[in-house]
């Protein structure tokens, strides 16, 4: 068993780590957000999480309107995997997003997202009739782009941190010889880790959301102007 | 024929030709230094224009970056299979 566990490639190591990590903090903060009674005030910590929990989930109000509480849990949820995995070279764990098979099972999971929801939340006979909106004839162009869409979401996360972690090698090889290592940790990370990894985190997570709404809103009735 | 064979069709040819479309794969990286410093000099423009909505400015401009920048993320994940080739 321990055999299975050291064989894994260094990513994979790291995704398991900080799935497990989140899993027991949320886990905590919920037992304690449940225990609060309305009378009292939060702590700082406990304040801070509820803030941004409200105001993400105003937001997703925006696109949904009424079926938000069926998909705002899935996407706070991908939005705090990827950022805390974008992030985790601060702490010494390798990057998970940097393999290729981590980066692109989020296109999968993102392309079976959008289908599912469509078809169930839209019967698949009005699925087919969005799919041909103008006309008819644009529904082979329709089904290329359901399918290229979520692939280029998890490309994009994969060529960045990708990128990131080649680029960063070079550049400390590189400062290495005229700074110290501290210098050139204070240029890296701030710049590669959280800069790009937390925008394309949320860029990540916008296009989700927007594609997902897409997906699902009804058409709305033109006026006979 | 067995010189043509022996120098120039051997692996180090085909390594070296591939490593050659590697570099010629990244001339794909003018065009997002183009689109990105145009949208970038749009954002300040509309900062200049109304100096209170810095905030959705810069948000809405990194999420157009982000987006902007993939066609030259495609070029660099092909010039990485082609050196590993």
């Amino acid at each position: 068993m321990i055999d299975f566990y050291t064989n894994l490639s260094p990513n994979l190591k790291a995704s398991l780590i900080i799935t497990g990590f989140l899993i027991v903090m949320f886990i905590i903060i919920g037992r304690k957000i449940d225990k609060l009674k309305p009378t009292d005030t939060p702590g700082k910590f406990l304040f801070m999480i509820i803030m941004m929990i409200e105001m993400l989930n105003n937001q997703i109000k925006d696109f949904y309107g009424k079926q938000w509480k069926t998909f705002a849990p899935l996407l706070i949820a991908i939005l705090f995997y990827l950022a805390f995995a974008n992030t985790s070279s601060l702490v010494g764990l390798a990057n998970p997003l940097a393999n290729v098979g981590i980066a692109l099972s989020f296109s999968v999971f993102a392309f079976l997202t959008i289908q599912i929801s469509g078809l169930v939340v839209r019967k698949p006979w009005n699925r087919l009739k969005d799919l041909s909106a103008p006309t008819p004839l644009l529904l082979p162009l329709n089904l290329i782009s359901e399918i290229s869409t979520p692939l280029a979401m998890g490309l994009r996360l994969f060529g960045n941190l990708l990128s990131g972690s080649v680029m960063a090698v070079v550049v400390f090889n590189l400062l290495n010889a005229l700074f110290s290592g501290l210098a050139t940790t204070l240029v890296l990370h701030p710049i590669f880790n959280i800069g790009f990894g937390l925008i394309q985190a949320f860029v990540f997570y916008m296009l989700l959301t927007i594609f997902l709404s897409m997906a699902i809103e009804e058409p709305e009735i033109e006026e006979a102007s | 024929m067995n010189l043509l064979a022996e120098y120039v069709f051997n692996e180090s040819f085909v390594s070296g030709l591939a490593l050659l479309g590697a570099g010629i794969a990244m001339i794909a990286g003018i065009g997002p230094g183009i689109g990105q410093g145009f949208a970038a000099g749009k954002a300040v423009e509309a900062v200049g224009r109304q100096p209170e909505a810095l905030g959705k400015i810069t948000t809405t401009m990194l999420v157009g970056q982000a987006m902007a920048e993939t066609t030259g993320l495609y070029a660099l994940i092909i010039a990485f299979v082609l050196i590993g080739q």
